[in-house]
């Protein structure tokens, strides 16, 4: 179905938005000048996400974990941890995102947050709000930098009945009770919509709460592994662009709404315009995903390139329970995930969109034809 | 100077990256964007300081691992990296007080 609601330029302009994803990131002038000097492969990962903890208060429908069966006992212990969190340390790495579960029912999560800080490393907390409590405020506030760590919530509606929907009845007065204490003790918080075809239409009411409560940035991001509440690509562009015209200076809005935002507008639009403007800027290209710069933690301890490869655990690079950090890198180095790859296959080709979806993810061609050197499975053409 | 105590500024991030000209290390301040880069023995200075040691202390630990380097020439080289460390704020410095009985 052609999208006439929009114009073709408001849908470049929307591409360009989802292309400025992580743009505020602190460390991106460092990122970028070490490139500069010439560094092609980060020796270590500069971004770990960590899952801490499987336990989580809630059973949120649309969650990567909704619906597994998950004890706490299957954790990090707190003496690996703290050990960890130092190899974290000592291997320069910029940023941990630490998430779950719900990190807050980790009761060494502070222990684990000082040790990390005692490098300025950035921290990002993923949390549901529901557990913030003056004690947790209190602890953040002594540990965090104001200049750049910060919380991020989730919020799944603009009103009460459509996060409780998903969360459970009271979910919603818990969570922006939590998002006030935050912003009243001068922590830095933003806010993640997960956007469904349940929530769709209440993106711009969620954008002013969350303006009205002083967070500093709302993202909106894609539904995985649910078609069902998978919103239509015509309608999600659609309300995206309406949405855009209310954003301020002061809340910046981050989209993360298509796996390849680029080839959803190429489809959709149907216009060799539209696709020749897009494809113009895409001309250098190489089949190297972000796997240099990132690692994911799951909760059980097993160590992936990156949470969508955490699906797999045949993709797992060791765990690290058993193995020390530096001992998963060289693990890293050696697994086949981690080549570059050779995308010489007939069907991309003679494909135009190849250099867009870079052949998808490699995770997903080495789990399907044991080869990375094949297309994503879920080829989006 | 032997007497100080160095941490770094809490905006500032390092990162060592070996395969860069045989070994680089960057500092960078998250609120200025100033980076500063050194070489391999000027990471191994930076990972000693930890808000604790004093420099006297740090230097103990860290001239036997370059055995073979005149000692004074070592003591100018990392005074100079602290220094100018000091003077562009990526690190700081407390002076230990002694106590008098």
């Amino acid at each position: 179905m052609l999208l006439n609601s929009i114009s073709e330029d408001d849908a470049i302009l929307l591409i360009e938005k989802m292309r400025e994803y992580q743009k505020d990131f602190p460390a991106r002038v460092l990122i970028e000048k070490m490139k500069e000097e010439g560094v092609k492969r980060f020796y270590t990962p500069y971004y770990i996400s960590w899952e801490v903890t499987g336990a989580c208060n809630l059973r949120c429908a649309h969650c990567c974990f909704a619906g597994q069966e998950y004890k706490s006992d299957k954790d990090i212990d707190s003496k690996r941890a703290v050990e960890l969190a130092n190899e974290l340390v000592d291997a320069d790495i910029l940023k941990v995102m630490l998430t779950g579960g719900e990190p807050f029912l980790r009761k060494d999560i502070f222990d684990i947050i000082k040790i990390l800080k005692s490098r300025n490393i950035i921290i990002q907390i993923t949390s549901n709000g529901t557990l913030i409590t003056e004690a947790v405020t209190y602890n953040l506030e002594n540990l965090f930098n104001p200049n750049y760590d910060y919380v991020q919530i989730s919020l799944d509606g603009g009103y009460a009945a459509t996060h409780d929907e998903t969360r459970g009845k009271g979910c919603f007065d818990k969570t922006i009770a939590g998002i006030k204490l935050l912003v009243k003790h001068n922590i830095n918080v933003t806010i993640n919509c997960v956007v469904t075809v349940k929530n769709l239409s209440e993106m711009k009411t969620l954008y002013k709460l969350a303006s009205d409560l002083g967070v500093k940035k709302v993202t909106y991001t894609r539904v995985f592994n649910n078609d069902n509440l998978l919103p239509d690509d015509n309608v999600l562009f659609k309300e995206t662009t309406e949405l855009l015209k209310q954003e301020t200076k002061d809340v910046p809005i981050e989209l993360r709404l298509f796996t390849v935002p680029e080839l959803a507008a190429c489809k959709t639009f149907n216009s060799s315009t539209v696709t020749n403007r897009i494809l113009s800027k895409h001309l250098n290209f190489d089949f190297i995903c972000h796997k240099w710069e990132k690692l994911h933690i799951r909760k059980d301890g097993d160590v992936f390139l990156c949470l969508h490869a955490s699906n797999n655990d045949m993709a797992s690079l060791g765990n690290i329970k058993s193995c020390s950090m530096s001992e998963i890198l060289v693990k890293r180095d050696e697994n086949i995930l981690f080549k570059p790859r050779k995308i010489i296959n007939e069907k991309c080709n003679k494909c135009t969109f190849v250099s867009l979806c870079k052949a998808g993810c490699p995770v997903n061609a080495y789990m399907k034809y044991s080869d990375i050197n094949l297309p994503d499975p879920v080829c989006l053409c | 100077m032997k007497d100080i105590i160095l941490k770094f500024n809490k905006n500032v991030l390092k990162r060592y990256e070996h395969n860069l000209n045989n070994g680089t290390v960057f500092l960078f301040n998250v609120e200025t964007e100033e980076i500063w880069t050194g070489n391999g023995a000027a990471d191994c200075l930076l990972r000693l300081i930890d808000g604790k040691q004093t420099l006297e202390e740090i230097y103990a630990y860290l001239f036997p691992l370059f055995d073979g380097f005149d000692k004074n020439e070592l003591k100018e080289s990392f005074d100079n990296i602290v220094k100018s460390l000091l003077s562009k704020g990526f690190l700081e410095g407390e002076y230990v007080v002694e106590q008098h009985k």
